[in-house]
């Protein structure tokens, strides 16, 4: 179930709001469990199992590694063995594919056969945080915890669970058990729940549309076509991604939760490195809370420490997907963000300001063309289309498309800024500000269910037959 | 006092929370409250009806797609946030975000189809093929779209329509037993004097029609009814497919015309479907389709597959009529100078339609597409 649906806004939430708040509090975690798994279940009915599986292995290793804390090799065992079974698990559904592609690839394997493993929703994200609180409970960041209710609530929590953000136990292993609803969380909740799904429905689905439309004739476009294209997919995905982490904090708000921000206003970084610390923090943290600071992090020499980088990169870009432009795209940012440890930043922070954020800006639009195309050849197409003047400065109709979405390119680029949020602070002392703001929310939950209901709208053009 | 204070602080912080709670439960009590509909006259569509749960419809998650639009198609005051959704769109800028243009005039344009070169060769092939197999003159008539022939009538921003070059390319395609009558010169020529296409619908009106058959005529040296000769019947409020499609409901309706001679011989009219049910009438226009939503259907009954329109007053000539829904419209005139006509729609007709030729004699056959549906559909490949 996604939570820009007619299904989700108009029966699924006010029925489990309705009934969560008439639920006895001790019953709660009971009942989110069991919504969040026919939340699950709605689109993936199958592959609930490995879920609940990942579950009970990470709740038994928990206790496990609690009860023989003592005995340093047997807690260090026990969590090794919890990590394992974990990204055996995610390796099996996610990147067996991909890796039995490569060994293809050797003259010798080349008969075998691929076979079609369909990814179970959300694996990369519930497998992650699973994982992470063996690790935490083996390092002493978090309490164990033996209700296995509370435990299961936690992997399952219907906001997070199927695209973050990757809420990591010791974050909400209190909140687990002793939150206390209160109206204001849940009104700061609709708030951002409204302004995550306007920035999906009203966004990110129209900037989707725009590069839908100038992807399909690449060839055409000429030069400034294709970078408004690749433009409009980058803030696709960015509206997209943070608009779905905005409407889980909201949900988690109207439910007692506090999740971490997920994103911070990527768009205005004026160095890559600040880029990946205002996008998708929560991943950004996990790998560096588990893969490279124990690795060593920066306290090992500088030779280390690059390895390290270049390590952590490999696997973020891996993180994202089972194919080799995942691969380059991690890959990609590691060498721009190791050049910027080592000489970029000191040269960039000599220049003025507008040229550091043409530089950061760049980079990342160009980072989404990798990101995008699996399929190498059309990936090659797109970026010589972006830097060669085969096809003309722009096409007659990509001019037009432009200049029909306009406007609303000009919103979404003020959306990727601060500034609303700066002015919301501005205003929010004035004495009328409170009609000003349930307006412009209640008009955009408006068009977000007109622009909903009129995706389903479908005339038919002959007489039915 | 300070109570009463107290509850305007409420009031303010708690507004936006009272107006969510309320409008997510509000739709959801709608929804559980109006029966299910079944039909959408907007959409000319059947509804999803709820669907019946089965555990291998679950697990192939068909169920939750069908539930999905279940619930979406009986979401209530639908038309309504359509509507918002079309308004919305065109105030910021973004004309045509239902594949329709709000024109000027109130014409309602269909946006340009994509030139899809490989359909129409593979059109043109069959119909080459078609008329090379059955030995037959094929007069072939594309008729261009609107947003083409009215370009004065489109907004300032919009996609290019390409007919041009596709029916050039037709040109450099075809074999030479095909006779491509072309429109362009007269459409062009006439567009100031007439309204050839309807503003709400892609069709042509009669008097569009009327220059098409005009051409038809001259091309196969028939001398045309003038007309003068015909009484034309007014009939108001046509809302056709582009209105539907477009959501934007404030749009004015069309006049939908009818061109009937006084004396009009009595036509004996048989309609099949694809299920090879017939049945049978003595005029052209079934006006009890004039007071239903679609009204388009007043020429010949709408899209069926097959049609034979005997005209007793003449003793010879046969016609044999590919068409899409472009026909319909053409077809009463047609009538007037043909003892037979043959007319099948390739979409829907399910045989061989080379058996519909008599074996041996050689006979008029006239292909009418639109050309929307001459570079999308491809069901021409019936033509065996």
């Amino acid at each position: 179930m996604v939570f820009s649906s007619i299904l989700f806004l108009f029966l699924f939430l006010p029925l489990v709001l309705f009934i969560y708040y008439i639920t006895p509090r001790k019953c709660r975690n009971l009942f989110l469990f069991i919504v969040s798994l026919i939340f699950y279940c709605w689109g993936e009915p199958t592959y609930i199992f490995i879920m609940l599986f990942s579950t009970i292995s990470d709740y038994i290793h928990g206790i496990l590694i609690d009860k023989f804390r003592k005995n340093k090799t047997v807690a260090k065992a026990l969590m090794i063995s919890a990590v394992v079974i974990n990204l055996v698990t995610l390796c099996y559904f996610k990147y067996s594919n991909f890796l039995l592609s490569i060994f293809k690839c050797i003259p010798a394997f080349s008969s075998i056969s691929l076979p079609q493993i369909a990814l179970p929703l959300g694996i990369s994200f519930y497998t992650f945080q699973t994982m992470s609180y063996s690790i935490d409970v083996y390092r002493g960041d978090a309490p164990v915890q033996k209700n296995i209710i509370s435990f299961g609530a936690f992997v399952v929590l219907f906001p997070q669970l199927i695209a973050g953000p990757i809420v990591r136990y010791q974050d909400i292993a209190y909140q687990l058990d002793h939150r206390k609803e209160t109206l204001a969380e849940f009104t700061k909740g609709i708030k951002l729940f409204l302004i995550g799904l306007s920035k999906k429905v009203l966004l990110a689905n129209q900037m989707g549309i725009l590069w839908d439309t100038l992807r399909s004739t690449t060839e055409k476009n000429g030069i400034l076509g294709c970078w408004i294209g690749i433009i409009a997919y980058s803030m696709q995905i960015y509206f997209d991604f943070s608009g779905y982490s905005d409407m889980a904090c909201g949900l988690g708000n109207m439910l007692g939760f506090e999740f971490l921000k997920n994103f911070n206003y990527p768009y205005i970084s004026k160095s890559l490195t600040e880029f990946w610390r205002r996008w998708h923090i929560s991943l950004g943290t996990l790998f560096k809370e588990y893969v490279y600071i124990p690795l060593g992090g920066n306290r090992k020499g500088p030779k280390r420490q690059l390895f390290n980088l270049m390590i952590v990169w490999f696997l973020t870009g891996l993180w994202h997907g089972a194919n080799w432009n995942y691969v380059m795209w991690g890959v990609y940012y590691g060498i721009i963000l190791i050049a910027e440890k080592l000489f970029l930043i000191k040269f960039l922070e000599k220049l003025p300001a507008v040229l550091r954020h043409i530089y950061s800006l760049f980079f990342a639009v160009t980072g989404f063309v990798i990101f995008f195309f699996e399929d190498t050849h059309k990936l090659v197409l797109y970026l010589k289309s972006l830097f060669f003047f085969d096809n003309g400065l722009i096409s007659v109709n990509a001019l037009n498309i432009f200049l029909a979405n306009l406007p609303l390119i000009g919103i979404s680029a003020i959306a990727c800024t601060p500034v609303m949020s700066k002015l919301y602070y501005k205003v929010k002392s004035h004495r009328l500000y409170w009609i000003a703001e349930s307006s412009i929310l209640t008009i955009l939950m408006l068009l977000c269910t007109a622009s909903l209901v009129s995706q389903s709208y479908n005339p038919f053009l002959y007489f039915r037959f | 006092m300070s109570m009463h204070k107290n509850t305007i602080k409420k009031l303010k912080t708690y507004s936006l929370t009272f107006i969510f709670c309320f409008f997510i439960s509000f739709m959801m009590s709608l929804f559980l409250i109006y029966p299910p509909k079944e039909y959408s006259a907007n959409e000319k569509r059947v509804l999803q009806p709820l669907p019946k749960f089965t555990l291998e419809n679950f697990l192939n998650g068909s169920l939750v797609k069908d539930f999905e639009k279940y619930l979406s198609d009986n979401f209530a005051w639908r038309d309504f946030f359509v509507g918002m959704d079309a308004y919305c769109n065109l105030a910021i800028g973004k004309n045509g975000s239902n594949g329709i243009y709000k024109g000027k005039d109130g014409y309602l344009i269909r946006k340009p189809v994509e030139e899809n070169m490989q359909n129409i060769s593979q059109n043109m092939d069959k119909l080459a093929e078609f008329a090379e197999k059955t030995g037959s003159n094929l007069d072939l008539i594309i008729i261009p779209s609107t947003g083409f022939t009215m370009q004065d009538k489109l907004p300032m921003l919009h996609e290019q329509f390409t007919d041009d070059v596709i029916l050039k390319e037709v040109k450099k395609m075809k074999s030479q037993k095909i006779n491509l009558i072309d429109l362009r010169d007269a459409f062009f020529n006439n567009k100031g004097v007439d309204q050839i296409y309807y503003k709400t619908d892609h069709h042509l009106t009669s008097k569009g029609t009327y220059l098409v058959y005009l051409e038809h005529c001259m091309k196969k040296s028939i001398t045309p009814i003038p007309i003068k000769r015909f009484s034309v019947e007014n009939h108001e409020n046509f809302f056709g497919t582009a209105y539907s499609k477009s959501a934007l409901w404030f749009a004015k309706p069309d006049i939908i015309q009818i061109f009937e001679m006084a004396d009009s011989p009595k036509f004996e009219v048989t309609i099949s479907d694809s299920d090879d049910k017939s049945k049978t009438a003595n005029t052209l226009f079934f006006k009890e389709h004039l007071n239903k939503d679609d009204k388009y259907p007043v020429f010949l009954d709408g899209n069926h597959s097959f049609v034979k329109i005997i005209n007793p007053n003449l003793n010879e000539g046969k016609l044999l009529l590919i068409k899409d829904s472009f026909g319909q419209c053409l077809a009463p005139f047609l009538a007037n100078h043909y003892r037979e006509i043959d007319m099948v729609d390739p979409r829907y007709y399910k045989h061989h339609i080379s058996d519909l030729l008599e074996k041996g004699h050689s006979q008029d056959v006239l292909l009418v597409y639109g050309l929307e549906d001459f570079v999308t559909d491809l069901s021409l490949h019936r033509l065996k």
